[in-house]
């Protein structure tokens, strides 16, 4: 379990400087509404990479004055907000990268007592909800690559421990378990899955730190 | 950046919301501006594009002053959120084009957690004296690792010690600060 922290702290940290590819921000990001230490610590995080941008050496940029003269001239730009959902149980960052709700979406049953549903995937990366019914055990499992669950609803443990709503669990080739669902409700998660063509591609390899690759 | 050009620049930030002081932007933009491209162009963006991506970042200066609140962050760290989500923004225009593209200054940068932070001033002045109380050599390697974009092997090779000293100092520096942001006072 203190290993699975100290990964999370390192995605928080490369969350805050953005250097996550998209879905692992959106998780990170789900998982900063949820958990406020976490929170806390992403605000550290962002003084001090504010406090970097001043220790950066400045690049001249080519054309500054017609930029800020552009700047005088532009119209100010539309106060266009999120798409509100009232009363979802999505974070609000989630809910921006679904597009939709989580009553819009259409499951499919896997096993008896586990829903899957695909959100995004590509040769990089899988993102997907899994539900899973109160009590039920996964089967056991090996791992092709990084994941990263966020629990949203209820709870699942596996041999590392306990994760309830709001936690993360980061597993890679090195970690085999069996999630068993909490008894007392539908366990209900977001999952990316990271296939390892991803960990060696050079805009990726930032996350290659985090897994110590 | 000390506490008197913090006050400055939060000074200059509230001429440009009250008072649409074109004199005052410049001296920000002046600033910034070449800042903010340098960070672009180290996270590996093309100079034009990047310069386009600091004219719309300090475009959000000029026109939305009014909600940088100098009482929740300094103006390098609001510009530095800004410019992170705008970038990231692009990246997924790009990606995908059928999303719904969302105002990321109403919301990644405005996640609830992210407003309770620091209850007070004195709390905000105990957890700074407390992170000041990091040993500098393991936010020297987190500053490095996170924020001038290196990977862990070539701070390794930078600094010459070895990849799981550079690992363990980072691992320590996150071990302090959670601690610090559970309890500030130390008790
Ligand atoms: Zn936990
Ligand atoms: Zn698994």
């Amino acid at each position: 379990m203190l290993q699975n922290l100290e990964r999370l702290d390192l995605l928080i940290a490369h969350y805050v400087s953005g250097s996550l590819p998209e879905p692992a921000h959106v998780l990170v990001g789900s998982h900063l509404e949820m958990h406020s230490p976490s929170a806390k610590l992403a605000g550290v995080m962002e003084e001090y990479a504010g406090d970097a941008l001043n220790i950066t050496p400045p690049v001249a940029l080519s054309d500054a004055k017609r930029r800020l003269a552009e700047i005088f001239a532009s119209a100010p730009p539309p106060e266009h907000r999120p798409r509100i959902f009232e009363k979802s149980r999505l974070p609000a960052s989630l809910r921006a990268y679904v597009g939709a709700d989580l009553a819009d979406i259409r499951w499919k049953t896997k096993l008896p007592g586990l829903r899957h549903h695909v959100i995004e995937k590509s040769k990089e990366v899988e993102t997907s909800f899994l539900w899973v019914r109160p009590g039920r055990a996964l089967p056991q499992h090996g791992h092709h690559g990084l994941e990263l669950t966020l629990v949203l609803e209820g709870e699942f443990h596996d041999h590392r421990g306990n994760f309830g709503e709001g936690d993360v669990s980061v597993a890679d080739e090195m970690l085999d378990h069996r999630p068993i669902a909490g008894k007392r409700g539908p366990c209900l998660c977001f999952s990316v899955l990271f296939a390892p063509i991803a960990l060696s591609g050079s805009t990726l390899r930032l996350l290659g730190d985090i897994i110590g690759l | 950046m000390d506490v008197d050009e913090r006050d400055h620049f939060a000074g200059l930030v509230r001429a440009v919301a009250d008072e649409r002081d074109q004199a005052a932007f410049t001296v920000l933009f002046d600033y910034y501006a070449p800042r903010l491209k340098s960070w672009l162009v180290k996270r590996s963006m093309r100079p034009d594009d990047a310069e386009e991506l600091v004219q719309e970042v300090m475009a959000v200066l000029w026109h939305r002053a009014g909600l940088y609140d100098p009482a929740r962050s300094s103006l390098s760290t609001w510009l530095f959120r800004i410019a992170r989500n705008r970038r990231i923004d692009a990246e997924r225009r790009a990606r995908h084009k059928y999303l719904d593209v969302y105002e990321p200054l109403f919301f990644v940068t405005e996640a609830p957690g992210a407003d309770t932070i620091f209850e007070g001033e004195e709390r905000d002045a105990q957890v700074r004296a407390a992170l000041a109380d990091i040993p500098g050599e393991q936010m020297e390697m987190v500053r490095a690792a996170f924020f001038l974009g290196q990977s862990h092997s070539e701070i390794a090779s930078s600094t010459g010690l070895p990849l799981g000293t550079v690992k363990s100092r980072i691992r320590l520096a996150f071990e302090r600060l959670r601690r610090v942001l559970d309890d500030p006072s130390g008790e």
